[in-house]
């Protein structure tokens, strides 16, 4: 599977400032998507959670808050850059508590604009490759048998082999076993490694 | 017999000294002003007596008989200018009398004496033979055995003519009620003139050997005629007192009301005016004024105004009322009220032209100063109306800005492309300039509701100013996710008004609406602006709302000022719309809607055959 490129995708209910930002970041040498509308974006979601969203506070419809509320919610949410004509401190306070990139009010530099699409990218790209690490482990977990897993459970709890075997009423040799097959499988050298992957799981 | 004195030689000529003053007098006085005919008739009437006594003093102090027959013939001329003189005096005195029988008995007299004068002999009368008589006090006199001309009865006749006149006079005088003057006068004449020819004719037939004392009897017609005529002299002398003190009173009345009178004499183009005027006009006391320098001083706007004005009450309605400014000398404006009227003669010519002028620059200030008090309310409604719209604004304005800083950067870093995308360019450019004029129509919109304070009252149509304002506050209404929904009916009528203000109306209206609906949830959010012609040549307007509505305590003092339901409201926008409605002679009412939430109807009065179409 290959990884498009990074995407900025524009909402903007004015069309003429969409053109515009478009241009500037077309020149910046971006790949740009626009929208009129948050309900559009909505409908026609990028295939792909690469890039970043820049949006417009206030429109009709859906705004911006609502869209940033429904990308929040998907699986891996892509950045969100406000950008409005005129924004109050409540507001964008309320904006980056909810996990806004920047929030930026028009007319905005180019500078200011590109250095936020650059976070919001660097961004992206950080959550794009945690969540590529952390897919891998889960794989790697998930190819443990129950029995393992209920012995790893005991392992990263920082129990003996021999108290194990009692809890789990078996031999201690056989505890041995299991654990050297979860170390294996999870390609870990150290009890502090399976510790640390186990926590990244969220086990 | 002439240089001797005796009582004769000294009563007749007193009697003709005492004719004389009188008649000048009242000669003078016909050469003043009032009333002249009287007294003009009177003067011929006293001096024909004069005359006439120095007939009687010759004739009585004459022995030479063809002496006395040439001074008997000329004495008829003045006793009959005397008989004339007096009838004439009291027809136009009293205003009464058969005129035929005045004409009948002065024309017969005139022929008579004509043809006495004119005949070789005398016809009248003349005399025989004289003899000598001595009176009492040892005055010797004259007196003449006369016999009576052919011409005597015509004569005799014209007296009685003229005698029946002055009973006729007289009577209806009486009737008409002036009794006192129809007795001391009419029958003074009428006894007197009676006496006088009754006495002649005594003596001419023998019957009495008396001087002729018809001087004497005529005395007495002229002391009651001067009596009568003097008591109007009196009463003018009177009314001339009272005049003064009432012109001082008005005088002091005028002063105290900082009045000035004028009063323009038409026909002998005179101008006159009280010191106060001329005080309000900045022109001395001694200075002659004319028309033309009354209207140097008036403000050269006001000069067509006023030249109409005057025409209008010389030409006819006779009213006079105009406001104007005064450009005094010294550079000072003054406004000044006049009202004045004018006053016709029986021909229906104008005669006078006066009235009275009043300083008004005080309440001019202060009406101008209270108008512009009002307009800066108004004006202050507005800014803080706007103040309301001002987030909105600034997202309406950064709208564009944004967009053009934008494209300007984008055009930076197109150029600095090798080779440089110049094809972005123009499309760039022309949205950079549509985004500016973007722009420049926000600035202008709000500058326009800014901008002015007075009233400028045109012909407008009420759905573009609707559509303005609408304009103005859907970013607003978006920010406040509310829907503005227009409805404004195609074939309006124009109305009379000032837009800056009207539009100040609608826009409170509609923020108003805005603001009441904070509460309620989005989707119920609906402010419904529309327009309909009314049935009785108005136009109205309409804004409702889905809001709580009105509370009943509110709606009679919705439109008070500072009156206000909000926490931190001026309470001043509605009571501000009431007044501006109110100066457009329209109507605000606000009610509850039987579905809820608050309507405004403002009813403004269309403008005839005016159609926005």
């Amino acid at each position: 599977m290959s990884i498009p490129a990074p995407t900025v995708y524009v909402v903007d209910d004015d069309v003429s400032f969409l053109t515009a930002v478009a241009r500037l970041l077309r020149a910046g040498g971006y790949a740009v998507k626009l929208y009129s509308s948050a309900d559009a974006f909505v409908k026609d979601p990028p295939p792909e959670p690469v890039g970043c969203v820049i949006v417009d506070l206030h429109m009709p419809g859906m705004d911006g808050m609502e869209l940033q509320e429904v990308l929040a919610r998907s699986s891996s949410p892509l950045p969100v850059i406000f950008l409005t004509g005129h924004g109050d401190i409540a507001t964008s306070v309320h904006a980056m508590r909810k996990g806004a990139e920047d929030f930026l009010t028009k007319p905005v530099n180019r500078e200011k604009l590109f250095e936020a699409v650059q976070r919001a990218l660097v961004r992206n790209a950080l959550q794009r490759a945690a969540g590529a690490r952390d897919r891998e482990l889960r794989a790697l977990y998930e190819t443990l048998t129950p029995r393992e897993r209920e012995v790893m459970t005991h392992v990263v709890a920082g129990r003996l082999n021999k108290q194990i075997a009692a809890d789990i009423d078996a031999a201690e040799r056989t505890v041995k076993a299991h654990r050297a097959s979860i170390m294996a499988k999870l390609r870990v050298q150290s009890v502090a490694d399976l510790v640390r992957l186990s926590q990244s799981l969220g086990l | 017999m002439l240089g001797t004195f005796n009582w004769i030689t000294i009563v007749w000529p007193m009697v003709a000294s005492a004719c004389l003053v009188l008649g000048l007098i009242h000669l003078r006085i016909v050469f003043g002003d009032g009333q002249r005919a009287p007294h003009l008739f009177f003067a011929i009437a006293a001096f024909a007596v004069a005359v006439v006594s120095g007939f009687e003093l010759t004739l009585l102090c004459t022995s030479d008989l063809a002496r006395y027959q040439e001074v008997l013939r000329w004495a008829v001329v003045p006793i009959g200018i005397m008989v004339a003189a007096t009838a004439c005096f009291i027809r136009s005195f009293f205003g009464t009398g058969r005129l035929w029988l005045l004409v009948a008995g002065v024309a017969l007299n005139l022929v008579a004496q004509a043809a006495n004068l004119l005949s070789a002999e005398p016809v009248v009368r003349h005399a025989v033979d004289l003899k000598q008589v001595t009176s009492f006090g040892g005055a010797a006199y004259t007196v003449p055995t006369i016999i009576n001309g052919s011409w005597e009865r015509v004569e005799l006749l014209s007296v009685l003519l003229v005698l029946a006149f002055m009973a006729d006079a007289s009577w209806q005088l009486w009737k008409k009620g002036g009794r006192r003057r129809a007795v001391v006068v009419g029958g003074g004449a009428l006894f007197f003139l009676f006496v006088a020819r009754g006495h002649a004719v005594l003596i001419e037939n023998g019957l009495l050997q008396t001087p002729y004392f018809v001087s004497f009897a005529f005395l007495g017609v002229i002391c009651a005629m001067a009596h009568e005529l003097s008591s109007d002299v009196l009463r003018v002398a009177m009314l001339s007192r009272r005049l003064r003190e009432s012109e001082w009173r008005s005088d002091l009345a005028a002063r105290a009301a900082s009045l000035g009178f004028w009063t323009l004499d038409i026909q002998k183009d005179e101008l006159w005016a009280s010191d106060s005027a001329r005080a309000l006009f900045g022109v001395s006391p001694d200075e002659r004024i004319s028309m033309n320098r009354f209207f140097e001083l008036v403000h050269p706007d006001h000069r067509d105004a006023v030249k109409r004005a005057i025409e209008n009450s010389l030409k006819g309605s006779g009213e006079y009322e105009v406001d104007y400014r005064v450009q005094l000398d010294d550079g000072r404006i003054r406004w000044i009220s006049a009202h004045g009227r004018t006053d016709f003669d029986e021909a229906g010519k104008p005669r006078l032209f006066s009235g009275a002028l009043a300083d008004i620059t005080e309440r001019r200030q202060s009406e101008i100063e209270l108008r512009q008090l009002r307009g800066q309310l108004a004006h202050a409604g507005r800014v803080s109306v706007m103040g309301q719209l001002a987030a909105s604004m600034a997202h309406e304005l950064n709208q564009p800005l944004g967009a053009i800083l934008s494209n300007a950067e984008a055009a930076e870093l197109f150029l600095k492309q090798d080779p440089p995308a110049l094809n972005e360019l123009a499309d760039i450019l022309a949205d950079i300039r549509k985004d500016d004029e973007r722009a420049g129509e926000v600035i202008r919109r709000m500058r326009a509701l800014l901008r002015r304070q007075d009233m400028e009252c045109v012909t407008l149509d009420v759905n573009p100013l609707v559509q303005d304002v609408f304009r103005l506050v859907s970013a607003d209404a978006a920010l406040r996710q509310t829907v503005v929904q227009l409805d404004l009916a195609p074939d309006l009528p124009g109305v009379e008004g000032d837009r800056i203000h009207l539009q100040q109306v609608v826009l409170n209206l509609i923020m108003n609406a805005l603001e009441a609906m904070g509460a309620q949830s989005a989707p119920k959010r609906v402010v419904m602006v529309s327009t309909r012609r009314g049935e009785d040549g108005t136009v109205r307007l309409c804004v409702a709302d889905s809001g709580p509505g009105i509370s009943e305590a509110s709606l009679p003092l919705l439109f008070d000022p500072f009156f206000t339901t909000k926490p931190n409201g001026m309470g001043m926008g509605l009571a501000i719309c009431h007044r501006i409605i109110e100066a457009h002679a329209g109507r605000i009412r606000a009610e509850n809607r039987a579905e809820g939430g608050a309507l405004f109807t403002v009813t403004l009065p269309a403008r005839a055959g005016v159609s926005s179409g």
